[in-house]
Formats: C-alpha cells, sequence, structure tokens
C-alpha cells in the first residue's frame, strides 16, 4: 500500500541574472501538492509527458529524494522518517538502471539480496523462481557485459523482486526494451498482483496501461491532471480515442 | 551482514575485475621501478666511465712565456695538447668541438712573473653543463701551480708559508653516510610514493562515484535499505584499499629493483639500509592516512561530477595542487619540525626523508600521523556531507 499525501518537490535553480557570469538562486515546483493512493492487488500506471514530474515523484517513493511538503507512506511506514524499514519493502527499476557489467548474475542477485538482508533459504527459493518464470537458468554464472541487453534487463527485474517486495515501483522500466522482454516484465508484473503486491508504474507505452492498469494518474508540469480508476476513466472520456482523452485532459 | 562490508566486498571484486585499471594502479610501479633503477644506475655508470675516459684536449698561445707551467700541465694524463692554435682561429676551434680549452699567456707574463707582479693568463672556453667539469678541474692544475709559485717567492723573501694562513679551517662532516644519502633519495621516494597512492584512488573513484552515477547503478544501490553513509564507506574502503596498495606497489618495486639490478655495492649497502622493515612499516603507517585523505577527496569530486569525463576534468587540477607540496617538501633544504609537521603531504615527505635518514623524533612523527589522521576524518566527513545532499547526487 502506497499513500501519498499533499507531495510537493521544489528544485533549487541557477537562473540568468543581469549581472555577467553571475547566476540567480532561484526555484521551480517539479511536484505540487499531489495526493493518491496505491492499493495491494491493483497496478496503479503513472502517465504524462516527458517532464511531467513522474521520476521525480517514484524517486520520492523511494526515498532517494526527500519532498519539501506533504508525505509518503509505504506500507504503513513513512519513508521519510524511516527511510531503512519503508525501503525494505519497496522494489525499485528505473530506465536508467544500469547493472554493475563485472560482476556475473548470480554475484549481482546475491549482492542485492545481501543488502535487503535476504536469508541464504530465502534467496535460493526466490532465485530459482524467478530464474524459471523469466528462463535464465543458464545465465547465472555469465558475466553481465557479455548478455544481450534483453538478457540485462531480466537480471534487472531478478534484482529488483529478488528480497519479494510487497510494492514494486518501474519507472519506465519497459523503455527502449523489444516486445518479447516487455512481455515478460507485464506477465510479471500481472503475476504480482495476483500475489497482493501494490504496484506503480510510469509509462509511455499506451498499450501497457490499457492492458495492465487498474488505476492510473495523469501527469503534466507537476500536478496531478487526473486520479482515479481506469474503469471510470473510460467511462467518461469526452474524446472517442484514449489517446485524444489524455492528451486533452494533459492541455487542460 | 553490515552493508558497509557487502558494499566493500562487491567493490573490490569489480575493481580487481578491471585488469587494465588494476594493472596501471598496481602492476606498473612493481614492474616498472626495477627497470627505472636498472636504468638510472647505467647511466651513472656509462657517465662516470665515459668521464674518466674523457680527454681534455687543450691548446696554449704564447706558451713559449711558460715553459714550466707548460711541463707542469703536460704531466696531467687528461689533457690532449693540440698544436698550431692562434689568436685567429682558437674560437673557430672550440666552437667546434676540435679544441676544449685554450690557456692565452699574456705576452707580458715573463716579464711580470720575475718582477714578481701578477701574471695574466686567459682560460677560453664554451661550456654548459657536464663540460663545466674540465673548467673546474684546469682551474684547480692552474691554482696549485700557482701555490708552487707563491711558495719559491716566499723562499726567496725567507718567510714562513704560515704567515699567509694565520688560521687553517679544518671541515670534518660527522653526518653519516646513511643520513646524507636518505636525505637525497628521502625526497625522492615518499615522491612516488604520493603520486601512485593518489592515481590508486583517482581510478576507482571516479568508477564508483561519477561513473556509477552515470550508468544508473548509483540510484538502484540508493534503493536498498543501506543507509548513504553505509554506502558512501563501503565505496570509500575501496578506494582506500587501491590507493593503499598503490603506494605499497611503489616500496615493493623500489624492493624488486635494489635486489633484483645489479648496484655497485657501496650504492646497494645504502639502499638496503634505508628499506629495512622498520623503515617500510613507518612508511606504510604514515601513508594510511594520506591514503584515507586522497579517497576522501577523489570520492568526493566523483560524487559531485555529472559523469566519468567531468570526474576526469576535475582530478587534473586536483594533482598538481596535491602534488605541490610534495614537490616543495622534495626539493626545500627543510628539516621537520612542530609547525610544518602539521601541513598536510608536506610533513609527509619531510617524515619520510628524516625516516629514511634515520633522523625522525618520535613525536613529530606522531604529530605528523595524528593530524594526517585527523584531516582524513575531516575528509570522509565532509564527503559524507556532500553524499546526502540531493542536488550534487541527482546534479544531471
Amino acid at each position: 500500500m502506497i499513500t501519498v499525501n499533499d507531495l510537493t518537490k521544489k528544485f533549487f535553480v541557477n537562473k540568468k541574472s543581469n549581472i555577467p557570469f553571475f547566476k540567480k538562486k532561484g526555484t521551480i515546483k517539479a511536484v505540487n501538492n499531489i495526493s493518491f493512493e496505491c492499493k495491494p492487488g491493483r497496478i496503479f500506471g503513472l502517465i504524462g509527458p516527458n517532464g511531467a514530474g513522474k521520476t521525480t515523484v517514484l524517486r520520492m517513493l523511494v526515498g532517494m529524494l526527500k519532498p519539501t511538503k506533504g508525505n509518503i507512506s509505504i506500507c504503513n511506514i513513512d519513508i521519510n522518517t524511516n527511510p531503512e524499514e519503508a525501503k525494505k519493502k519497496i522494489g525499485f527499476m528505473s530506465m536508467n538502471t544500469g547493472l554493475y557489467v563485472r560482476l556475473t548474475t548470480n554475484e549481482l542477485i546475491k549482492y542485492f539480496a545481501d543488502l535487503y538482508n535476504v536469508k541464504n533459504k530465502d534467496y535460493e527459493e526466490r532465485k530459482n523462481y524467478l530464474f524459471e518464470k523469466l528462463d535464465m537458468n543458464e545465465m547465472g554464472n555469465r558475466i553481465i557485459s557479455k548478455l544481450s541487453t534483453g538478457m540485462q534487463q531480466k537480471v534487472s527485474i531478478v534484482r529488483t523482486l529478488i528480497h519479494n517486495p510487497d510494492v514494486i515501483i518501474f519507472d519506465e522500466a519497459t523503455t527502449g526494451l523489444d516486445i518479447s522482454s516487455s512481455k515478460e516484465i507485464i506477465n510479471l508484473l500481472q503475476e504480482a498482483k495476483k500475489n497482493g503486491k501494490t504496484i506503480i508504474f510510469s509509462t509511455h507505452r499506451i498499450n501497457e496501461v490499457k492492458s495492465l492498469c487498474d488505476d492510473i494518474g495523469i501527469m503534466n508540469k507537476g500536478e496531478l491532471k487526473y486520479v482515479g480508476t481506469y474503469k471510470n476513466f473510460l467511462n467518461n472520456m469526452k474524446e472517442k480515442i484514449f489517446e485524444n482523452e489524455l492528451i486533452r485532459i494533459i492541455e487542460n | 551482514m553490515n552493508s558497509i562490508w557487502i558494499i566493500f566486498k562487491k567493490e573490490m571484486k569489480e575493481l580487481f575485475r578491471d585488469r587494465k585499471s588494476l594493472f596501471t594502479m598496481i602492476g606498473f610501479p612493481i614492474l616498472i621501478l626495477p627497470f627505472l633503477i636498472a636504468g638510472g644506475v647505467e647511466i651513472g655508470k656509462r657517465i662516470a666511465e665515459k668521464e674518466a675516459k674523457k680527454n681534455i684536449k687543450i691548446a696554449f698561445i704564447n706558451a713559449n712565456q711558460d715553459n714550466e707551467l707548460i711541463n707542469f700541465i703536460s704531466q696531467e694524463k687528461k689533457y690532449h695538447i693540440i698544436d698550431n692554435v692562434n689568436e685567429s682561429n682558437f674560437s673557430s676551434l672550440i666552437q667546434s668541438d676540435s679544441l676544449d680549452l685554450v690557456l692565452e699567456i699574456d705576452k707580458n707574463y715573463n716579464n711580470n712573473l720575475k718582477l714578481n707582479h701578477s701574471a695574466k693568463i686567459t682560460l677560453h672556453h664554451s661550456t654548459s653543463g657536464l663540460d663545466e667539469v674540465h673548467v673546474n678541474f684546469t682551474n684547480e692544475i692552474i691554482n696549485s701551480y700557482e701555490k708552487k709559485i707563491l711558495a719559491n717567492r716566499l723562499k726567496e723573501k725567507d718567510i714562513e708559508e704560515s704567515l699567509l694562513n694565520p688560521i687553517n679551517l679544518e671541515k670534518n662532516n660527522i653526518t653519516s653516510e646513511k643520513e646524507q644519502f636518505g636525505k637525497s633519495v628521502g625526497g625522492i621516494i615518499p615522491y612516488f610514493i604520493l603520486i601512485y597512492c593518489l592515481l590508486g584512488a583517482v581510478m576507482p573513484a571516479i568508477e564508483l562515484g561519477a561513473s556509477e552515477k552515470e550508468k544508473g547503478t548509483l540510484e538502484t544501490l540508493l534503493a536498498t535499505p543501506s543507509n548513504y553513509f553505509k554506502i558512501l564507506m563501503g565505496k570509500w574502503g575501496a578506494i582506500f584499499s587501491i590507493s593503499f596498495l598503490s603506494a605499497f606497489a611503489v616500496i615493493l618495486g623500489m624492493l624488486l629493483g635494489i635486489n633484483i639490478v645489479d648496484i655497485p655495492p657501496h650504492f646497494y649497502s645504502l639502499l638496503s639500509n634505508l628499506f629495512n622493515i622498520k623503515t617500510i612499516m613507518i612508511l606504510m603507517i604514515l601513508i594510511t592516512p594520506i591514503a584515507g585523505l586522497f579517497s576522501a577527496i577523489t570520492l568526493s569530486i566523483s560524487i559531485y561530477s555529472k559523469s566519468f569525463k567531468e570526474a576526469q576534468n576535475f582530478m587534473s587540477p586536483l594533482m598538481m595542487i596535491i602534488l605541490l607540496p610534495a614537490i616543495m617538501g622534495m626539493s626545500l633544504p627543510l628539516e621537520l619540525n612542530s609547525t610544518n609537521a602539521i601541513i598536510p603531504i608536506f610533513n609527509v615527505v619531510l617524515a619520510c626523508k628524516e625516516i629514511m635518514s634515520g633522523t625522525i623524533e618520535t613525536i613529530l612523527l606522531l604529530e605528523v600521523i595524528l593530524s594526517s589522521f585527523a584531516l582524513s576524518v575531516i575528509a570522509v566527513f565532509f564527503s559524507s556531507k556532500l553524499f546526502k545532499k540531493e542536488s550534487y547526487i541527482f546534479r544531471n
């Protein structure tokens, strides 16, 4: 369960000043007073154009960025006051996620399992389960730099889910992937949903929103323009086509 | 398992798998220093042999003024006398290296000597660098000939030579050969150690900071339950270890060089005296906080940098800033005292000199070690503050 209340994030930026070589300090609001809830067993899709503030929201959910205002609760734990406990519940994967390419797949996954304090027995069970699911049994002892992009993405997924997190946060995790790799991620998310996990993901792929989401949030310029169930969204559309309705909401 | 240890182990594993960087940081000094020492010894030997064999081509103008002087000089085997040189051609002969020196004896030389006046001899030469040896050698020969003439004049006047030398100053240098050698060589060795200590920190720091930011791996690490200080300490520990190993590799390379290369016995005994177990242990204790300091500074820069390239750009001036006090400590004829013992890096070079010459005072050594440790702790603290600032971590 994720609960977000009155979340605001300001960034300090350098602005041009009238004095040459000097810059004025200023602030921009990357996220402006947003609230939403992601429930267990449901998938929440965060949609919006580039620069809408999606990544900033997700980074705050993971505890990487501190909100300027508002609070975030992960499974009833406040991420700002108790980040270490809250982070244990989260599996986070972003489009920028890189891997330690000089390690083998097994070494990398064990590294993250250790960081999440996963017991050896649970680690073996969980690893075998995920390897089986993603057809990775041959990959364990291979150096990551020798793996293809799709295979590396699979390693990333296993790394994200090795500690069996209650909350899964994916930031444009399918960007740049081929159809079969994206499909595997989608299948995994659907299975996680069945297992009662709370899932939030941001994406630019409308198909993924249509096939996966129970709830959606539409963001633009740091503001949440729409939040609610996907069903409600479809029922109240003023445009005939989903994409056009999205654009209409974003531009309003 | 503690996150610091987990992160440290993983970083070390990755760094040790980067064979090229590892060779530059640790393998290179172990391999190259014996070659450098062998090269230095060989060049030294050759120069000495060449100098011993080389003749000084000398010519005289107006030689008939003092046949005794010509005979006196001719007795020296180093001189090779060239004939048929006159006032008009000597300059071109010197410039074309057909001649090294010309002694032009004044036309009134003989008369002046007979009248017990000063007689003039002009030494023509064209020298720079090593050739100066020839001029000094000839100067000494003329001086000894002058002393002979003076002794005759005094004898004729029945004057004791001691009348002209009321004070006979005898110099007695009680500094041991080890101390003299340690003071000169002891400045160069820490310079090498510091360079490698810094190089050993720079590459891993860029890899574990800026490079991780660029690849996106830092983001995943920050999303784990490990707190930022523990992540930083794990990374710092790995950088420190490589920096320390690089410094140790320099000492190992020197030890190998001394024992493999055919060094003249006298130098060998002096060098092996410098590199005894006790000295090496003290050097490693001295270098420990410096490795810690370099690791913290380079990691801070790396964390601040947006990319691998930007980090490299920031590191270049840092190397200049850090090596400047090392060069000063190496070249200035200063001794370690309670004031300069707290000047970072400079104090380490001075302390190394004293350690190698066996004249270090324990209290000053402790001051150097403690001040370096304090600085290292401050640098780590600063680094941890920087690491917690999201405006630096997410600068890009």
